[in-house]
């Protein structure tokens, strides 16, 4: 990481990023029993961002506000899905349901948990429901926008989790607003 | 009854309620969806989560207390921060459960919501 990207991260979005960093692995480990073998942080100053297989978006705060995107390679989400669903029957035809479902609710809990760690006294910080991106695809911003990733690898696959300024990306509904690759 | 617009926390939140002894009379997936059935299955206890699609979960539950007073709610939300937290129990609700549950602190919040009961000949879960 270069000088550069450290100020950057440091000083605008390294809260965020640093409890949304422990959370993540933290639930991975506790709740889906996986670990990952490897960390990344990376800030890319690209018009293009490229997306995973399933991708769960969430709004936190106003529409001011960021955009966090986890970006899941397929396996990956096949095997949290594996686990976080356990305990429930489901029928063959239902598998694929179940995996984008188990993409958004790991999102929103998560990002929902580290609400905690950021919200000053008194202060409630939004969320919108997670919304889902299906497709390897590649995203565009505006030229030379700032996009902050957390990369984690695990034996299954891997997962970038993206933190977008707003209105990059999207509109405010959180439609998706770029080109399809 | 439990009102959540995801499909897998909904699921997993019946499989707790049910080893807990309760029974789920409606799962609902929007709040609007809550204020409509709420009054036809009229249940002991609704677990009610907070970030819905259209109407949120306080909102929702507003609503119900205001035609159904009578009414206990937990919220079972991912929600962690304590502004949310006093929101919440400032608008009706009888307790908090932070996501991922935990089947003994809902458990806690069950007895502690069937203890206000005026009434309660079953355990009834909504």
């Amino acid at each position: 990481m270069s000088v550069d990207q450290t100020t950057l991260l440091d000083r605008d979005i390294a809260p965020i990023f640093k409890t949304v960093e422990r959370r993540t692995i933290a639930f991975f480990h506790d709740q889906l029993e996986l670990v990952a073998e490897k960390i990344d942080r990376s800030l890319h100053h690209e018009d293009k961002f490229k997306l995973r297989e399933i991708t769960a978006i969430v709004g936190v705060g106003s529409a001011q506000g960021l955009y966090i995107a986890f970006s899941y390679d397929l396996p990956l989400v096949a095997a949290m899905t594996r686990k976080y669903t356990a305990e429930l029957t489901i029928a063959p035809d239902e598998e694929e349901l179940y995996m984008r479902e188990t993409a958004l609710d790991v999102v929103n809990v998560i990002i929902g948990n580290c609400t905690a760690d950021l919200a000053r006294q008194r202060e409630v910080i939004a969320l919108s429901p997670p919304v889902l991106a299906l497709g390897a695809r590649t995203m565009q911003g505006r030229p030379k926008t700032a996009v902050a990733v957390l990369s984690l690898s695990f034996p299954e696959g891997a997962l970038d989790i993206a933190f977008v300024g707003p209105k990059l990306f999207f509109d405010e509904h959180l439609n998706y607003t770029g080109e399809n690759i | 009854m439990i009102v959540d617009d995801s499909l897998v926390m909904a699921q997993k939140l019946a499989v707790i309620v049910r080893d807990l002894g309760n029974e789920v009379v409606r799962v609902c997936k929007s709040g609007e969806e809550a204020l409509r059935d709420y009054p036809l299955v009229k249940p002991d206890i609704v677990t009610m989560d907070i970030t819905m699609p259209g109407m949120n979960g306080i909102d929702t539950m507003i609503g119900i207390l205001a035609t159904n007073p009578e009414a206990r709610v937990i919220m079972v939300t991912s929600h962690g921060q304590e502004a949310m937290v006093v929101r919440a129990i400032d608008a009706g609700a009888v307790g908090y459960v932070l996501k991922p549950v935990n089947k003994e602190r809902l458990a806690q919040m069950i007895e502690r919501a069937m203890a206000h009961a005026p009434v309660a000949k079953s355990r009834a879960f909504v």
